[in-house]
Parts: C-alpha cells; sequence; structure tokens
C-alpha cells in the first residue's frame, strides 16, 4: 500500500450515523449509530450478514441514500444537507460504482458503455485505455447481452474507472458470479485501484474475499462491531 | 396456488389494470351503446311500420278513378288496397314567423282509420268533421300548432280553414321529407295536412279521382305486386312507384341507421383494438418482471399450458372485469342515445329494451381482446426453458442480433445520444406496441376530427359555398317568373336570377340514376356551380354538368351523350331528351345536376309544370332581406320562400344531431388516446426504472437523465404519428367514403388544422402522461431502483 499525506482528509468519517426505513407501521433501524473513520487510499471491506446494514451505509456513502441522523463525511465533504444538484455533483466527481447486477445500459456496447460516463466527466480520452486496462479491448464492441457476467462487471468497473474518482464503491459486486469468476473480476478491481491509489469500499457477506481488503469492518444489526487491519491478499492469491 | 398468483398478480398492477379496464370498458360500452341505440331505432321504427300497416308497394299517378284500386286488389297477394288524393300546395301563416310554406294535403276516410299508411293520433282525435284536419306532429310542434288551432291551406290559390283534430306521426313522415332528392327540409318548411277526403276531393278539385294507390301484400311479393301496379296506373300517368324500403322517409331512416351501425362497429373496434395493444403491452411487462419466477415454477413442476392458462387468464380477467362495467354502461348510452336521437327527429316512441344479443357480443369481443392480447406473452412465458429464465435471460438470439445491427447502424459521437436513439428499437415488440398504440389514439383523434370536418364541409360548401343569394322562392306557376323581375326592381335588391328545377332519372347505356335537374340562367352569379377541380362552371344548352356519384353510376365521362326522363310527367309517355355531359360537378349535398334554365324549361317544365317547379334565387342588401321576405311571403304566386338564414338553420338542426355523435366520440376517443398514450408512456418509463437510476447514480443530473426517457418517448410518438397520420387518412377516407350516397356525398376532408391539432394533442398526452414518470424518476429511491428487476 502506498503511503498517503498526513493532511490528506479521511475517505470517510461518520459520527452516531442512523438510517431508519418505515416499513408498514414499524421503523427498521438500518444503521444505528455508526461511528466510523476510514482513511484515504484503502481498499476497505464491510463485512457482515445480510441486514446488517452494509449496503445501507455504502448508499449513503455513494450519495444514494440520505441519513436519517448523525453526521457523514467523504474526503472532508459533509453529505448530510446537501441539496439534488449537489449530491448530482458529488456522484459525478467523487463517486464511481460497481453494482452487483452490473448495470449496464443494455443499447450500448461495452465502449460506448465506459465512454458514457467518460464525455460527462470530461475523461473520454481515456476510455479505450480503460476498456482495455479491464482486458477487454477485443470485447469493446459488444453489447453488455453478448458478455459475460464476469465481462459485464469488468465493463462496470472501466465505466467506475474512467471516472477516476475519489472512492469507488462496490456492493456485492461478484455476487452474481461464480467464486472463479468473481475472483477474476475483483483481481481487476483489486490491480486498478490499487496503482491509481484509489480508496475503495466494497460490501460483501464472503469472509473469504474479505481476505484482500486493507481494513475489515464488520457490520451487524446496523451497528460497526469491530474494525480491524486486513490481510491486503491479492485476490489471485485467495482460495476458497 | 397459480390461482391465488393470479389474484395477487393482477392486484399488485392494480393502477395499470385499472387503465386497462377503463379501455376495455370504454370499447365495450361504446359497442354496446351504439349497437343497441342502432337496434333500439330499427325496433321503434319497425314497431311504427307494423301498427300503422305501412304499404309494402305505392304508385304515384297523375289522377286516376277510385275504381282503379278495385283492380288493385284483386292483384295475386294483394293483402289490402287504399287509394287516396294527394296534393301539395302551401299552407299560409300569417300571424306566424314563417308566413308561407310548403303544404301537402292529403285525403283521409272519415268513417274509418285508413287501410293501409294508418296514422297515429298523438294528440286529440281522429277527423270527425269535413272541416277538421290532422297535423303532422312534427310541423306541428315546429310552427306551434295545438290541437282546436285553425290551419289556412290554399291550393291554386283557393284557400280553405281546418280546424286541427289532432296531431298524428305517419309512417310515411317519419323522417320528414316530400321526397328523395330533397333530403334536407326542416319541419317548420314542410307541412302534411290529413283532410277529409270528401272535402279534399271538393276543395282540390279532381272530383272521384285519386293521385295514389297504396298496397300491403303478402311476404316477400312487394316487387311483384309493384310490377302489376305500375302496369295498373300508366295509362293514369304514372309518376312514380316504390316498394316500402324505396319509400323516401324509410329510405332515409335507413341511411341513418346504417351510418349508426357502421358508427358502432368501427370505433369500438378502434377502441377494442387499442385496449388490446396496451394489455398486450403490460402483460409482457410483467412477464419479463416474473421471469425468474417463471423459471421457478417451471423448475418445480409446473406444465408449460398451466403457466400458459395462467397468464391468459390474467388478460382474460381484466377483460371481463371491463366488460361487465361497460355492458351496463353501454345500455345507458343506448337510452341516452335514443332519447336525443328521438327528440331531434321529434319520434314519440322510442323502444330501450336490453338487447341480449349485443350484450353477448360485446362480452365477447372483449373477453377475445383479453385474450388475443394476453396470448402471445403468456406463450413465451410458457415456453421459457427453467434454466434460462431463473437466470433472468430472456433476450432470444434473434433480438440480440438485431440490436447489433442497430449498434452498426446507429452511431454518434456523443454516447449520451444513443441512450433514446436506441431505445427506440431496443426490443421489436416494444417498439411496435408503443408505435401501435400512439399510432392507433392518432388514427381515432383523425377519423372523429375527420367526421367533423367532413360534415362541416359538406354544410359550408352547401351554405355558403354555393349560395351567393339572400332568398329562395318557389312559385306556384311560370307566369309568377314576372313577379319576382319586378321585385329586382325595386330598392334595395341586387340581382334575380330564375331556376327551374324537376326531379328527373338520367339514362346511359349503362345504367340509370334519379336525380334533381335544375336549370340555371347563362352568366348567373348566385348559385355558384363548381366543377370537380372548384372552378366556377357556367350552363350551355344542350348540355348538363352532373355530379360525380351519377357519373360513376351511369359510367359516363365528360362529352358522353345521356338520356333524361321527366318521370312525373303527367302525359302518358315520360318526356325524354337527350344532353351532353359538359361535365362534373362538385355537389356535396343533394343530388343536383344542373343545365341551362331556358334550355330545362323547354324540355321539361313548360309541358306540365306542378307547382314549385319555378323558382328564382333573389340577393338584396343584408338590410332589406326581411323585408323582400315579407313582400313575397304576402304573395298569391308564392308557394314558399326561404332565406339562406332559414336554409342554414334548417340544416345545421339536421347535423346537431351528427355532431352530437361528433362530440361523444371525440370525447370517447380522446379518453381512449389518452388512456393508449398514457401506458405507453408510463411502460416506457417504469420498464427501465433501474436504467435511469444507474445513468443518475452515475452522475446524471435528474433532468438529464428525464430528458433522456422524454426525448426516447417524443422519438416514439414521432414514428407513431407518422405511422397514425396517414392510417388515420386512409380510415378516414374509408369511413367516410361509406357514409356517401346519391343524395349525400361527404368529402373525406382533413385540412391543416386536423394534422396540426392531433400532433398538438397527442403530445400533450404524451406530456401529460409522461409527467407523472418523469416526476417519480426525480424523486426515486436510487438505492432500491438500481437493485430493481427490467
Amino acid at each position: 500500500m502506498q503511503e498517503r499525506r498526513q493532511d490528506e482528509p479521511d475517505a470517510l468519517v461518520s459520527r452516531d450515523l442512523w438510517k431508519q426505513y418505515p416499513m408498514g407501521d414499524v421503523t427498521v433501524d438500518a444503521l444505528r449509530g455508526v461511528n466510523l473513520r476510514l482513511p484515504a487510499g484503502q481498499f476497505v471491506v464491510l463485512l457482515g450478514p445480510s441486514g446488517s446494514g452494509k449496503t445501507t451505509l455504502l448508499n449513503l456513502a455513494g450519495g444514494l441514500d440520505a441519513a436519517t441522523k448523525g453526521e457523514l463525511a467523504v474526503f472532508g465533504r459533509a453529505l448530510n444537507g446537501m441539496n439534488e444538484a449537489q449530491l448530482t455533483a458529488y456522484r459525478r466527481e467523487t463517486v464511481g460504482f460497481v453494482f452487483q447486477m452490473f448495470n449496464l445500459v443494455p443499447t450500448l456496447t461495452a465502449l460506448e458503455n465506459v465512454r458514457l460516463v467518460a464525455q460527462l466527466v470530461g475523461t473520454d480520452h481515456l476510455a479505450d485505455q480503460a476498456i482495455a486496462d479491464v482486458g477487454l479491448a477485443d470485447r469493446a464492441g459488444n453489447l453488455p447481452s453478448q458478455l459475460s457476467g464476469g465481462e459485464q462487471q469488468r465493463v462496470a468497473i472501466a465505466r467506475a474507472l474512467v471516472k477516476q474518482p475519489d472512492l469507488l464503491l462496490a456492493d456485492e459486486p461478484t455476487g452474481a458470479l461464480d467464486f472463479e469468476t468473481g475472483r477474476q473480476v475483483l483481481s481487476v478491481l483489486w490491480q486498478q485501484t490499487r496503482s491509481r491509489r484509489m480508496t475503495v469500499i466494497m460490501v460483501t457477506h464472503n469472509t473469504i474475499l474479505a481476505r484482500m481488503g486493507d481494513t475489515v469492518v464488520r457490520l451487524r444489526s446496523g451497528q460497526v462491531v469491530g474494525t480491524e487491519p486486513g490481510e491486503a491478499i491479492p485476490p489471485s492469491q485467495i482460495t476458497p | 396456488m397459480l390461482w391465488r398468483k393470479l389474484w395477487a398478480d393482477t392486484g399488485a398492477l392494480a393502477r395499470q389494470a385499472s387503465a386497462l379496464v377503463v379501455l376495455i370498458c370504454l370499447g365495450v360500452a361504446l359497442y354496446v351503446g351504439l349497437y343497441e341505440a342502432y337496434q333500439n331505432l330499427g325496433d321503434a321504427y319497425d314497431w311504427i311500420y307494423e301498427t300503422t300497416e305501412f304499404a309494402d308497394a305505392s304508385v304515384l299517378l297523375s289522377a286516376a278513378p277510385e275504381s282503379l284500386v278495385e283492380s288493385a286488389e284483386t292483384i295475386p297477394h294483394v293483402r289490402q288496397a287504399m287509394g287516396r288524393l294527394v296534393k301539395d300546395g302551401s299552407i299560409i301563416q300569417r300571424d306566424r314567423e314563417r308566413k308561407r310554406v310548403v303544404g301537402r294535403f292529403v285525403g283521409v276516410p272519415r268513417q274509418h282509420r285508413p287501410t293501409v299508411n294508418d296514422l297515429w293520433v298523438i294528440e286529440g282525435h281522429y277527423v270527425a268533421d269535413a272541416d277538421e284536419a290532422l297535423l303532422e306532429h312534427q310541423f306541428a310542434a315546429e310552427n306551434g300548432y295545438h290541437v282546436g288551432d285553425v290551419i289556412k291551406c290554399s291550393y291554386l290559390s283557393r284557400e280553405r280553414d281546418f280546424t286541427v283534430a289532432g296531431l298524428v306521426l305517419s309512417p310515411e313522415y317519419v323522417y320528414l321529407v316530400p321526397s328523395e332528392h330533397s333530403p334536407f327540409v326542416s319541419p317548420g318548411t314542410f307541412g302534411v295536412v290529413f283532410v277529409e277526403e270528401d272535402r279534399a276531393r271538393e276543395w282540390l278539385g279532381v272530383g272521384r279521382r285519386i293521385t295514389e294507390i297504396h298496397c300491403l301484400t303478402d311476404a316477400g311479393y312487394d316487387e311483384e305486386v309493384l310490377e302489376k301496379l305500375e302496369a295498373l296506373a300508366r295509362p293514369y300517368g304514372l309518376e312514380t312507384s316504390f316498394v316500402q324500403e324505396d319509400q323516401p322517409s324509410k329510405r332515409l331512416l335507413t341511411l341513418d341507421q346504417q351510418g349508426f351501425r357502421k358508427l358502432s362497429v368501427f370505433f369500438p373496434i378502434l377502441f377494442l383494438l387499442s385496449a388490446g395493444l396496451s394489455l398486450y403491452g403490460a402483460l409482457s411487462r410483467i412477464v419479463r418482471l416474473q421471469v425468474t419466477i417463471i423459471g421457478m415454477l417451471k423448475a418445480s413442476g409446473f406444465t408449460s399450458r398451466e403457466i400458459l392458462v395462467q397468464y391468459v387468464m390474467q388478460g382474460v380477467l381484466i377483460a371481463v372485469a371491463g366488460a361487465v362495467p361497460g355492458s351496463i354502461l353501454g345500455h345507458w348510452l343506448a337510452v341516452w342515445l335514443n332519447g336525443m336521437y328521438a327528440d331531434a327527429l321529434h319520434i314519440p316512441i322510442m323502444k330501450a329494451g336490453i338487447h341480449w344479443d349485443t350484450l353477448s357480443i360485446g362480452f365477447l369481443l372483449a373477453i377475445a381482446t383479453g385474450f388475443a392480447a394476453a396470448y402471445l406473452p403468456a406463450r413465451t412465458a410458457a415456453r421459457l426453458p427453467p434454466a434460462v429464465a431463473m437466470r433472468g435471460e430472456m433476450e432470444s438470439a434473434r433480438g440480440i442480433t438485431a440490436q447489433r445491427r442497430l449498434v452498426e447502424w446507429s452511431r454518434l459521437r456523443t454516447v449520451i445520444y444513443l441512450i433514446p436513439l436506441r431505445g427506440v428499437f431496443r426490443r421489436a415488440s416494444r417498439t411496435l406496441l408503443a408505435l401501435g398504440g400512439i399510432a392507433g389514439g392518432v388514427v381515432i383523434i383523425v377519423t372523429t376530427f375527420g367526421m367533423h370536418a367532413s360534415t362541416m364541409d359538406a354544410l359550408g360548401d352547401f351554405l355558403a359555398g354555393s349560395r351567393k343569394y339572400d332568398i329562395d322562392i318557389q312559385f306556384r306557376r311560370p307566369s309568377s317568373l314576372a313577379f319576382a323581375r319586378s321585385a329586382a326592381a325595386l330598392p334595395g335588391a341586387r340581382a334575380v336570377s330564375f331556376t327551374t328545377s324537376i326531379p328527373v332519372r338520367a339514362r346511359s347505356s349503362w345504367d340509370s340514376g334519379e336525380m334533381m335537374l335544375t336549370g340555371v340562367e347563362r352568366g348567373q352569379h348566385l348559385l355558384r356551380i363548381r366543377s370537380q377541380s372548384g372552378e366556377p362552371v357556367d350552363v350551355t344548352p344542350g348540355e348538363i354538368w352532373i355530379p360525380q356519384q351519377l357519373a360513376d353510376r351511369l359510367m359516363v365521362e365528360p362529352g358522353d351523350p345521356v338520356m333524361v326522363e321527366w318521370v312525373e310527367s303527367s302525359r302518358q309517355r315520360p318526356l325524354r331528351r337527350a344532353f351532353q355531359v359538359a361535365g362534373l360537378v362538385d355537389v356535396a349535398i343533394g343530388n343536383s345536376a344542373y343545365g341551362e334554365f331556358d334550355d330545362i324549361r323547354r324540355s321539361f317544365s313548360d309541358h306540365a309544370y306542378p307547382e314549385s317547379s319555378y323558382g328564382a334565387f333573389f340577393a338584396c342588401a343584408p338590410s332589406r332581406v326581411d323585408a323582400f321576405k315579407h313582400r313575397f311571403d304576402e304573395s298569391d304566386e308564392v308557394v314558399s320562400v326561404s332565406t339562406t338564414e332559414d336554409v342554414t338553420e334548417q340544416i345545421e338542426e339536421q347535423f346537431a344531431l351528427m355532431l352530437i355523435f361528433v362530440g361523444v366520440l371525440l370525447s370517447f376517443g380522446l379518453v381512449l388516446a389518452g388512456s393508449t398514450i398514457h401506458s405507453v408512456a408510463t411502460v416506457s418509463i417504469l420498464e427501465r426504472t433501474r436504467e435511469l437510476a444507474t445513468l443518475r447514480s452515475l452522475g446524471f443530473s435528474a433532468r438529464t437523465t428525464a430528458g433522456i426517457a422524454a426525448a426516447e418517448l417524443c422519438v416514439l410518438t414521432a414514428l407513431g404519428l407518422l405511422v397514425g397520420i396517414p392510417l388515420g387518412k386512409w380510415l378516414n377516407h374509408l369511413y367516410i367514403q361509406s357514409f356517401s350516397t346519391e343524395s349525400l356525398a361527404f368529402r373525406a376532408v382533413l385540412p391543416l388544422w386536423i394534422y396540426v391539432a392531433t400532433v398538438l394533442m397527442v403530445y400533450v398526452l404524451v406530456g401529460l402522461s409522461s409527467w407523472g414518470a418523469l416526476r417519480r424518476l426525480r424523486s426515486m429511491d436510487l438505492a432500491q431502483a438500481t437493485k430493481a428487476g427490467e
């Protein structure tokens, strides 16, 4: 892991962060007073069983959802109280997403999916390289329906990386893939983010995959139950 | 368990299902409403005709001895024969708005009711005294006559006063027309007075002679009897003859009924087609959303047939839910429409029974629509391999190849523009559905507006387009023309032009057809006659201008000869004269041909002039119209006077009913077009929730994302308009053409405003429909939406 400057702000800081969802007559606490500080440049794994609040935390960090109470800052920018336009700018300039179901635009080719975002942030010149970086230069002209699940997820990673975001958020990126394909996808993700000193927060419930993280944050029932250094093992070396 | 799922799925789609139920309901309501109204009309007319012993065969002749009736009774298959005296004159109404109107005087027996063509006494009593008369009820209502009033009738200057004993409905005048050549006669300007027959003979001065014989025949022998009746009447100046179906009033009523029937089939079919398309779209979406569930069901052991039945039943269920209220609503609509119709035509009775056959057909049509719309998505669901379905995949190899081609075909530097462009064609079934839905809405709007425009065009053409005079005068005799000439010299008068009109039959070597031959003066400008190309034309002796419909029937072209016969000639042989077809005239209403005044007068009118054969068009200063009208009204030379304003009022009254129908259809059409477009707009946005939410997650603003969805919808709408407008134009043409008869030729007119209004309305509907969906896009839960199924 590369060293970062002392005065660089933390990638994510949360204080007494709550997220409540109304469900019929009852209110469900998805996050219950989460306090967290994640340094920049790390590959952070949010680990926990289903319903532990890890995806909720990721969504809050990505500006897809708003906290019920508490404070949340990403690279020193408080997300609480941002209006829609500010959140859109935040998502465009700061965050990259990798979704479990890939979420590619089905009518655009692999390269066009990457260029779509590249043109939005002014990095169109990096699109070809981004698709090549994930090993899909020869499949760039294919539609998502002509790609395998693993290839689609690699396109999604290229799409996230071409923005050169400060923070990359990945929600169960291998959830829809078999272990081997998942490991290949994570290898690409790991290599590309390491080389760019990018902060990554990845959600998983798989303890084996959690070994690749620099830091592992354990959640249970909406609370952080432990933050510990990870093994930082490259995915290619992880065995089931 | 599958049934529980069926109910739950339908319930979960409550909003969309409700919209579909409304569509089906409207389609069924329109069909049941219009068709039942048509049936009710038929029932009412049949009832009137049966109870009044309406004649099966009739001949009208110049004059014959009463003994001819006895000869008629000896014709095989004649059940009953009746002779009577009928003459046209005028009704003088000095204390009423219309001072002098055309009157038809019909002799009826005093001792008993007419054995054929009986009268239905609506108010008062049957004639019991020679000074009493019965008045046709529509005329009485228009001119304010009541039982006990006195009515002044005039025939060849012999005036008689009669006390109105009763107001009656006659089967011969249910639709009040003097002849088939005058389809637009207001009840206010043509009255039928039934006078005690002995008094009629004395007053009309014809002795014991009759001018009409009417017969009841055994079923199916009317034509045969008519032939023999014609042979009997020929020596006495046979003027015209007809079986019941061709009787002018009944014929026009039948045309009206047929119009009703066409309406009741054409528009509901459009409605149900659109409803079917929307249903197909909604069910296709359900299948796509439930693809993994379908996979699970098949993997669990449910057969393809069970899956097929389940999804088909979903469509049928929605159809049934729409058909039940639709049938009830339709029945109410029928009652309402019949009420409007009865009011407009002053029909005192109207049947409003429940027609179970129509209700059943409406119900079956709805179910067939539901079945047909659900079958394809259901078959797709049933045929999905479980392994593929459980992975949530539905795309076929053919679909992927098509998308591949689309990618090659569409390349743009800015990728964001590719999304709406390719989105339009992303899935053939979806594109076709959307195009079909929007095009269907467009067709309904275009045809409904088209009906209105064609009606108004015919009206405008008949009134403003051709009539440049202020007063139309019909004279008692040819010498009255001098009276008009003297009036033209008075202050305020601008011009006078003489005319003569007679009903004739034109023959070619192919066919024959009746028309009203009007003679107008050369160079006159008060009646504008236009060629098919719209150019004003003038008349020349030896030539006649004939309407297109008649030319088509006779299969003649300009320059061809036609033989013209005056069928109402009192001579024993019809008067004949050969003319050359000068050209074809553009006539919207009526079946008029035009020739040169003196030529027509010398050839026909002068030989035996019935009243009203001669007339004049009179133009004057606007401020003097009433004064001149009054002056003409007061003259004994005049049979009837009508101002252009009167005629406009009369025709607008006749058209009012049609405009009500157009209004009803336009309202239904807009609701349908709105529902269809709403369905297309909503589905095209909702089914892409995840894609649009992803774009927002990637940093695209809500406005840009909404813009992408809106742009795609706009392109789809434009394509729908491109398909729908020519289709609507073609259907409108077919539809309007189906209404045209020899005396009423509607042109399929689609002025520019209809196109502009259609485009605007469709885009407004698209805008309104997508507004809600786009608002939901702005406030969508991105965290949830990015995980939503597609």
